[in-house]
C-alpha cells in the first residue's frame, strides 16, 4: 500500500506566472510520455515480472513517477496563479480555462485528455521492460524539448531534475532486463515468455 | 497461519486504525478524544511493526537496510501469496 509524504520530491518555486509555460508543461502530467503514464505503466506491470528485484524496482519507479506527477502539477498551478482574464487569452490559455478554469487536469499539450492507450502491460517481462526503456527516452526527449521553449530559471531547475530522473531509471530497467535474461535460455531470449510459461 | 502472517495482519490491523483515526481528525481536528485514540493508536502500530520487522525486514523504503545484502527486495511482493 501507499502513503503520502508532504513533501515535493524537487523544490518548485515559480515566481512568474507564464499560462504559455503551463500548457506546454503539462504535457508531462496527462501527455503520451508523461508521468501519470508513466506510473500507470510500471505499478500494472510490476505483477508479471518474473523476479523480486524487476518487481521490486517497478514497485519503486512506479511510486517516484507519482512523485513527478506531482512536481508537474505544482508547477502548473504555481504558472497559474493570479492570472487576469486578458493574460489567459493573451499567453493562450483560454481552450484550457473555459474547459477547467485553472483546476489541474490530466491532458497533453494538444489538449487531448490522458489515455490508458499510452502504455502497454504485455505480461511479458522483456518486451515490458524494453517498453520501458523506450518510455523513458521519450519522457528524456520531451523533457530536452520543454528545455527549448522556456528560459525562466525557476522552471527549468525542477526540469532539469526530471530528465535527469529519465535517465536514471533508463539505467535501472537495462540492469533489470539484465537479470531477467540471466533467467532465460541465453541461447534464445524468446525461448518462452518467462511471464507466462512455466 | 504461520508466525509471519500473524504478524504481517497485526501491523495490517493496527495501521488502518492509526489510519482511519486519522482520517477522522482531518475533519475533527479537535476532537481530544480521537486525539487520545490517536496516540494509544501510533503506540500500538510501532510495537507491531517493530515485532516485524526485527524478525521479517523492512515494511517501508525507509526501514531499510543490510550490512552485506540489500534487504528490501528480498521479501516476497505484497500480492504473492507466501507474502
Amino acid at each position: 500500500m501507499w502513503d503520502y509524504d508532504r513533501k515535493l520530491q524537487y523544490p518548485v518555486k515559480i515566481k512568474n506566472p507564464d499560462a504559455r509555460a503551463a500548457k506546454i508543461i503539462i504535457t508531462q502530467y496527462g501527455g503520451p510520455d508523461g508521468e501519470l503514464g508513466a506510473s500507470m505503466r510500471y505499478l500494472s506491470q510490476r505483477f508479471a515480472m518474473p523476479n523480486r528485484m524487476a518487481a521490486g524496482l517497478l514497485t519503486d519507479i512506479g511510486t517516484e513517477e507519482l512523485a513527478h506527477f506531482e512536481i508537474i502539477a505544482a508547477m502548473v498551478y504555481q504558472l497559474t496563479r493570479g492570472l487576469t482574464v486578458d493574460q489567459i487569452k493573451a499567453q493562450g490559455f483560454d481552450a484550457y480555462f473555459v474547459d477547467h478554469t485553472t483546476g489541474i487536469y490530466t491532458v497533453a499539450a494538444s489538449g487531448d485528455p490522458w489515455t490508458a492507450t499510452y502504455f502497454q502491460s504485455k505480461g511479458d517481462a522483456i518486451t515490458d521492460l524494453h517498453e520501458n526503456m523506450a518510455a523513458e527516452q521519450k519522457a528524456r526527449t520531451t523533457y530536452d524539448n520543454i528545455l527549448r521553449l522556456v528560459d525562466d530559471p525557476d522552471i527549468i531547475e525542477p526540469i532539469k531534475f526530471l530528465r535527469e530522473r529519465e535517465i536514471v531509471h533508463y539505467q535501472r530497467f537495462g540492469e533489470a532486463l539484465r537479470t531477467v535474461q540471466d533467467q532465460l535460455d541465453s541461447r534464445n531470449f524468446y525461448f518462452k515468455n518467462i511471464s507466462f510459461d512455466n | 497461519m504461520n508466525d509471519r502472517e500473524s504478524k504481517l495482519l497485526a501491523v495490517q490491523q493496527a495501521d488502518f486504525v492509526l489510519y482511519d483515526a486519522a482520517l477522522f481528525l482531518d475533519t475533527h481536528p479537535e476532537c481530544v478524544g480521537a486525539l487520545e485514540f490517536y496516540k494509544n493508536a501510533k503506540l500500538a502500530y510501532q510495537q507491531a511493526a517493530a515485532e516485524y520487522e526485527g524478525q521479517y525486514g523492512p515494511l517501508s523504503r525507509r526501514s531499510a537496510n543490510g550490512s552485506t545484502c540489500w534487504n528490501w527486495l528480498s521479501q516476497p511482493m505484497p500480492w504473492e501469496k507466501e507474502a
